[in-house]
C-alpha cells in the first residue's frame, strides 16, 4: 500500500532522515519509537508531504506522491492524519469540525456529512458533544474527535504523529482505546508513539528510528523482547 | 464629462438666462412660452430652449435685456401679455388677423404649413381620406382651425404630448399640425409619418407677440430682430436645430457652444469667496461676464490654490481663475490672459502693533498664503515666515500674536481688515506692482485668445470697472456676486475670540446655509471612507493571503514581489503624495469623478496597512490548523478561506477597527484634489467668515462623534465573534 524508496530529508546542512526504505501492506498496523528528534515524525509527515523529501521515492497506492504531476490534495484525502496537539478548528464546532472537509471537497452532501458525523460521534459516544466548540471539551474528547474527523474522510490509512503526547495522563487510555479499536477493525496504520505497552499491544511490526536510519525492525515481541541494537536497548530501558 | 462634473462642480448660472447677455446688469424682460412645442419651444432639462427661446435670447442680448423665461399655457399667454403679466409671448404664435386685434406681433420669423401626422401603417393618403377622421390637436393652434374644417370629429388637447398619445394609441387616426412640430414629433415617435398633403392649407407666419400698449419694445424688438437675420445669427439657430432633426433632446444653440470649466480655490475675498452656494467675487464675476460674452456656460470646480496649476495643465479643468499673479517662472507652466487687476502688496497688522515702515518689517515673524506672490516677497523681508494654507489661518497667526504681520495683496488686506476691526494695512512695501491673469493650459491658446477679446470687450464697455467698482463699493466685504439675485446683508463684526459666540454660530453655519458646506463634506468624507475601507479590505486580504501562501507554500514567487513592493512603496510615502500622485498624475489624462478617484486612492492606501494586519493575524493562526487542513486534502486556498481567515479576522478585529478609524480621519487631505471633504467644508467656512476657530471645531466634533460610534461599531461585533466560541 505504501512503498518507501531511499527516503532523504534534509534542513539546510542537518540530514533529518536518511535513505530509508519501507513497505507498508494493507492492514497492517506498524508502531514507530525512537528518541526525540530521531527523524520519525519528520517521516511520518513525509508520507502525506507535509514535509517535503529531499531525495528517494514514496508510493501510495503504487502513485509516486513526488512527482509534480501527482494531484497531491486527492491523495491526502485517502490518508488520514491525526496531530499531537489535536489540530481541531476552534471557530467550528465538534460535528461542523467532521462535516467540514467532507462537504467542503464534493465527496458528501450536506445530509450525508451529518449522517456520518452523527454515527462516528456515537460510536465514540461523544454524540451529546456535536454542537459543543472545542475549547468546551476535554483533551481527550478533542483527540477522539480529530481521530473520528479524519475518518469521515474514509481513508485507506491512518497516521497518527504522537496522539496521546499532549494528553494528561488520565486521558490518554480513552484514545488509544479508540486507536486498538481502528486497529482491530482491520484500518492500515501508522503510529508514532512513546506508549510501549501499546505499541507492544496493537503493532504488527515495531520500527526503531535513530539518528534519521531505521535501526532496528522486527515484530513487537522480538523487539520489546530480544532488542538486539545497543541503542534500542538503552532507550527501552530509560522508557521502563 | 457633464455628468462628471455634475458631481463635484456647482453650476453657476445667473437667473433667468445663461448665455447671451453682455457682462452688465440689465432690465428683464419677461417672455412667457408653452413648452410643449419642440422644436420651437422645449424645456431641455430646467432650460427653455428652442428656436423661438433661442431667438428671443439674440434678440434680447442686441437689446441689451435680460431674459426670464417663464411657462404658461398657450391660450393664457394671449391673455396675459396683453395683461402686461409678460413683456413678449414667444410660442409659436401664428400671424393672424383675428389675433393682431388683441396683440401686436413681430416681423415673422418662421414661415409653416400643416401636413398630417399618422402611423406608418395608416390608410390616409390624400386630402380627401383625412375628411371625417378622428383629428386630435393642440387647442388654439392653426391646426385646430383646419381641422375644424375638415371633420367634425377633432379633439382638442391642452399639449401636443396627449395629442400624440392620440395617434399613436389608436384612439384618433391623424393630426393636423405645424410642418416643423411634425418633423420634431416623428424624431421621437419612429411609429409615426409625415403626411405632406394639406394642399389647401395656409401657409402661416409665426410672430413674437407683444402687448398693443408697448409699441417701443415691439418697435426696439424687430430692428434687432432685423439684425440678427442679416447677421446670420438668425440662420445659424435654425441650422442648428435642422442639423439635430428638430429633435426636443437638442440643449440651446447658446448652451451649445460650450461648457468652461473653470478651478478657483474660492477663500480668497475679494476675488473669489463662496457666497451661500454661489461662487463670488472679481474673478468669478469676470469670469460670468466673460461666459455670458462668449456664450459658454460657466462651471466653477473648488481646488486647492496650489493645485489648480496642476489641474489646469493636465486638462482637468479649462482654466484656472484665482488671482494667479503673472510671473514668468509661472508663464513656463501656463499660457496667462492678459491681466486684469493690478496689485500690489501691502502689510497687514493687528491695531496695536508698532509696525510702521518697512525696516520694522525686516527680521519679523510674517505669516503668508503658501504660493502667493505675497509668500515670495516676504521672504525677502525676513527669515521667519509661517506658511499657512488658507487666509483664515493667516489672519489668525496675527489675532493671536503668532505673527507680527502679514504681506498680502492690496485688495486682499482690504478685504481682510473690513471684516476685522483689530486689522490695520500697511501700504509700506517696495514690492513691485503685479498683475493677475487667469491661466490656461499650454495647448489652449485659442481658448485664452477667445477669453483676451472677450476681456477687452468687457473693459471697453466698462463692464470690467463696474464689476470692481462694485466690490470697492462694498469696501471689499463679502457681498453676494454682481450677478446675484441675493441682496447685500450687512456685516455681523464678531471681534474677540469668545465673544459673541452665538453671532459666531450664526455666521459660521446658519447665514447663507454654511452648514451645507459640512453636510456635503460630510457626505463625501463618508463615501471616500467607506469605498476605501472596501478596496482595502478586498485588496488587503488579497495581499495578505498572497503572502500568507507564499510564506508557508514558497508559491507566487513574482505575485508575493508585486505583493511586497506594493506594501513597502504605500506604507512608505505618505498618503497625501499618493493620493495627488494617482489623481495628476495616475488619472491626469482621464476626467473621472474626483471623489471615486480619492476612494481608489485611499483604497489602495488602506489596502497595504489591512494587508499586514491580516497577514500578522493569519500568522497568529497555529501552523497545526493550516497542517490539519491539508491533510484532509484540502487546497491551500481553501484552507485559508475556511479555517485560516476566518480565525485570523476575529484576531485582528480591533486593529481592522483602527484601521477604519484611521482611514476616516486620512481623508481629510482630499481637499488636496479639490474634493470638499469635511474638512475643506470647514476650511471654506472659514475662508468665507475668517473665523479660524470656530469651524475647526466643529469639523473635530464631527469626526469625534463618527469615530466614537465607529468604535462601539466595532466593539458590539467584537463581542459578537468572541460569543462564538
Amino acid at each position: 500500500m505504501i512503498e518507501v524508496k531511499n527516503l532523504g530529508k534534509t534542513f539546510g546542512d542537518h540530514e533529518v532522515l536518511k535513505d530509508i526504505s519501507l513497505t507498508v501492506r494493507k492492514g497492517e498496523v506498524i508502531s514507530i519509537i525512537g528518541p526525540s528528534g530521531c527523524g520519525k515524525s519528520t517521516f511520518l509527515r513525509s508520507l502525506n508531504l507535509l514535509e517535503k523529501p529531499t531525495a528517494g521515492i514514496v508510493e501510495f497506492e503504487s502513485i509516486n506522491i513526488l512527482d509534480p504531476s501527482t494531484d497531491v490534495d486527492k491523495l491526502r484525502q485517502k490518508i488520514g492524519m491525526v496531530f499531537q496537539s489535536f489540530n481541531l478548528f476552534p471557530h467550528k464546532t465538534v460535528k461542523e469540525n467532521i462535516m467540514l472537509a467532507p462537504v467542503k471537497l464534493g465527496l458528501m452532501t450536506e445530509e450525508e456529512a451529518s449522517a456520518k458525523a452523527d454515527e462516528l460521534l456515537n460510536r465514540i459516544g461523544l454524540s451529546d458533544k456535536a454542537d459543543q466548540y472545542p475549547s468546551r471539551i476535554s483533551g481527550g474528547q478533542q483527540q477522539r474527535v480529530a481521530i473520528v474527523r479524519a475518518l469521515a474522510m474514509n481513508p485507506d490509512v491512518m497516521l497518527f504523529d504522537e496522539p496521546t503526547s499532549a494528553l494528561d495522563p488520565e486521558m490518554v487510555g480513552e484514545v488509544l482505546n479508540l486507536i486498538k479499536t481502528l486497529a482491530d477493525s482491520g484500518m492500515t496504520m501508522i503510529v508514532v508513539t512513546h506508549e510501549m505497552g501499546f505499541a507492544r499491544e496493537i503493532s504488527d511490526r515495531v520500527l526503531f528510528f535513530n539518528d534519521g536510519v531505521i535501526a532496528e525492525e522486527n515484530v513487537p515481541e522480538e523487539l520489546f523482547g530480544n532488542p538486539q541494537n545497543e541503542r534500542l536497548k538503552d532507550f527501552l530501558s530509560k522508557m521502563l | 464629462m457633464i455628468a462628471v462634473i455634475a458631481v463635484v462642480a456647482i453650476v453657476v448660472v445667473a437667473a433667468g438666462s445663461y448665455a447671451v447677455l453682455g457682462g452688465e446688469k440689465k432690465d428683464v424682460l419677461i417672455v412667457e412660452t408653452s413648452p410643449d412645442f419642440a422644436p420651437f419651444d422645449y424645456m431641455y432639462g430646467s432650460e427653455f430652449v428652442g428656436i423661438d427661446m433661442d431667438i428671443v435670447r439674440a434678440v434680447c442680448d442686441d437689446m441689451g435685456y435680460k431674459v426670464e423665461f417663464r411657462q404658461n399655457n398657450f391660450d393664457s399667454i394671449l391673455m396675459s401679455v396683453p395683461q402686461g403679466k409678460a413683456d413678449i409671448g414667444a410660442s409659436g404664435f401664428t400671424i393672424s388677423e383675428e389675433r393682431a386685434k388683441s396683440v401686436n406681433f413681430s416681423i415673422p420669423y418662421a414661415s409653416i404649413n400643416q401636413v398630417v401626422v399618422a402611423p406608418v401603417d395608416t390608410d390616409i393618403k390624400t386630402l380627401e381620406d383625412v375628411r371625417g377622421k378622428v383629428i386630435p390637436v393642440q387647442n388654439g393652434t392653426t391646426g385646430a382651425d383646419y381641422a375644424a374644417g375638415v371633420s367634425s370629429s377633432v379633439i382638442y388637447q391642452k399639449t401636443y404630448s396627449d395629442v400624440i398619445l392620440d395617434v399613436s394609441t389608436g384612439k384618433a387616426d391623424c393630426e393636423i399640425v405645424d410642418s416643423t412640430v411634425a418633423v420634431a414629433q416623428i424624431a421621437a415617435h419612429p411609429e409615426l409619418q409625415v403626411l405632406d398633403i394639406l394642399t389647401d392649407s395656409p401657409v402661416e407666419n409665426y410672430g413674437f407677440i407683444f402687448s398693443k400698449d408697448n409699441q417701443a419694445l415691439l418697435d426696439k424688438f424687430n430692428a434687432s430682430l432685423q439684425k440678427i437675420m442679416d447677421n446670420g445669427i438668425y440662420e445659424s439657430i435654425w441650422n442648428y436645430y435642422e442639423k439635430n432633426g428638430f429633435s426636443p433632446e437638442t440643449p440651446s444653440f447658446f448652451s451649445y457652444r460650450g461648457v468652461l470649466t473653470v478651478e478657483t480655490s474660492p477663500d480668497f475675498p475679494p476675488f473669489e469667496y463662496i457666497y451661500g452656494t454661489e461662487y463670488a467675487g472679481i474673478d468669478m464675476d469676470l469670469m460670468q461676464a466673460i461666459c455670458y460674452d462668449i456664450n459658454y456656460r460657466l462651471v466653477m470646480k473648488d481646488n486647492n490654490f496650489d493645485s489648480i496649476i496642476m489641474s489646469v495643465t493636465q486638462g482637468k479643468s479649462d482654466m484656472g481663475a484665482s488671482g494667479f499673479t503673472i510671473s514668468e517662472d509661472r508663464k513656463k507652466q501656463v499660457l496667462f490672459s492678459d491681466p486684469y487687476a493690478e496689485i500690489k502688496q501691502v502689510v497687514v497688522v493687528s491695531k496695536d502693533s508698532n509696525i510702521k515702515t518697512l525696516d520694522d518689517v525686516r527680521g519679523k515673524t510674517i505669516s503668508v498664503q503658501t504660493g502667493t506672490s505675497g509668500a515670495d516677497y516676504a521672504a525677502t523681508l525676513s527669515s521667519n515666515i509661517i506658511y499657512q494654507k488658507t487666509y483664515s489661518d493667516v489672519v489668525q497667526d496675527i489675532l493671536t500674536g503668532k505673527a507680527d504681520c502679514e504681506v498680502v495683496d492690496s485688495t486682499v488686506a482690504a478685504a481682510q481688515a473690513a471684516r476685522n476691526s483689530n486689522l490695520r494695512v500697511l501700504d509700506i512695501t517696495d514690492a513691485e506692482v503685479e498683475y493677475y491673469g487667469f491661466i490656461f493650459a499650454k495647448e489652449s491658446q485659442e481658448l485664452c485668445d477667445l477669453i483676451n477679446e472677450s476681456l477687452a470687450r468687457l473693459t471697453a464697455n466698462g463692464t470690467v470697472d463696474k464689476i470692481i467698482a462694485y466690490y470697492a463699493d462694498n469696501e471689499y466685504k463679502e457681498v453676494p456676486s454682481y450677478y446675484s439675485s441675493h441682496d447685500i446683508e450687512e456685516f455681523e463684526s464678531h471681534d474677540g475670540f469668545w465673544g459673541g459666540l452665538w453671532d459666531r454660530i450664526n455666521n459660521d453655519f446658519l447665514k447663507n446655509d454654511r452648514y451645507q458646506y459640512l453636510f456635503k463634506g460630510l457626505e463625501n468624507t463618508l463615501i471616500i471612507t467607506v469605498i476605501a475601507l472596501l478596496i482595502g479590505m478586498a485588496l488587503g486580504a488579497i495581499v495578505a493571503m498572497i503572502r500568507s501562501t507564499h510564506d508557508i507554500t514558497g508559491k507566487f514567487v513574482i505575485l508575493n514581489a508585486i505583493s511586497k513592493l506594493y506594501v513597502t512603496v504605500i506604507r512608505g510615502t505618505p498618503v497625501m503624495v499618493q493620493l495627488m500622485i494617482i489623481y495628476y498624475v495616475v488619472f491626469a489624462s482621464i476626467n473621472f469623478n474626483p471623489v471615486l478617484i480619492a476612494s481608489v486612492a485611499f483604497g489602495l492606501n488602506s489596502g497595504a496597512y489591512v494587508a499586514e494586519v491580516i497577514r500578522s493575524g493569519i500568522n497568529a493562526v497555529p501552523k497545526g490548523q493550516m497542517e490539519a487542513c491539508r491533510s484532509l486534502g484540502m487546497s491551500s486556498r481553501m484552507a485559508m478561506t475556511t479555517v485560516i481567515l476566518p480565525q485570523a479576522i476575529r484576531n485582528i478585529l480591533p486593529a481592522l477597527g483602527n484601521e477604519g478609524i484611521t482611514l476616516l480621519k486620512e481623508t481629510s487631505v482630499a481637499g488636496y484634489i479639490g474634493i470638499m471633504d469635511l474638512t475643506r467644508g470647514g476650511d471654506i467656512i472659514r475662508g468665507q467668515t475668517y473665523d479660524a476657530l470656530l469651524p475647526m471645531v466643529v469639523v473635530a466634533v464631527i469626526y469625534l462623534a463618527i469615530v466614537l460610534v465607529l468604535t462601539k461599531l466595532v466593539g458590539m461585533l467584537e463581542k459578537r465573534l468572541n460569543n462564538a466560541y
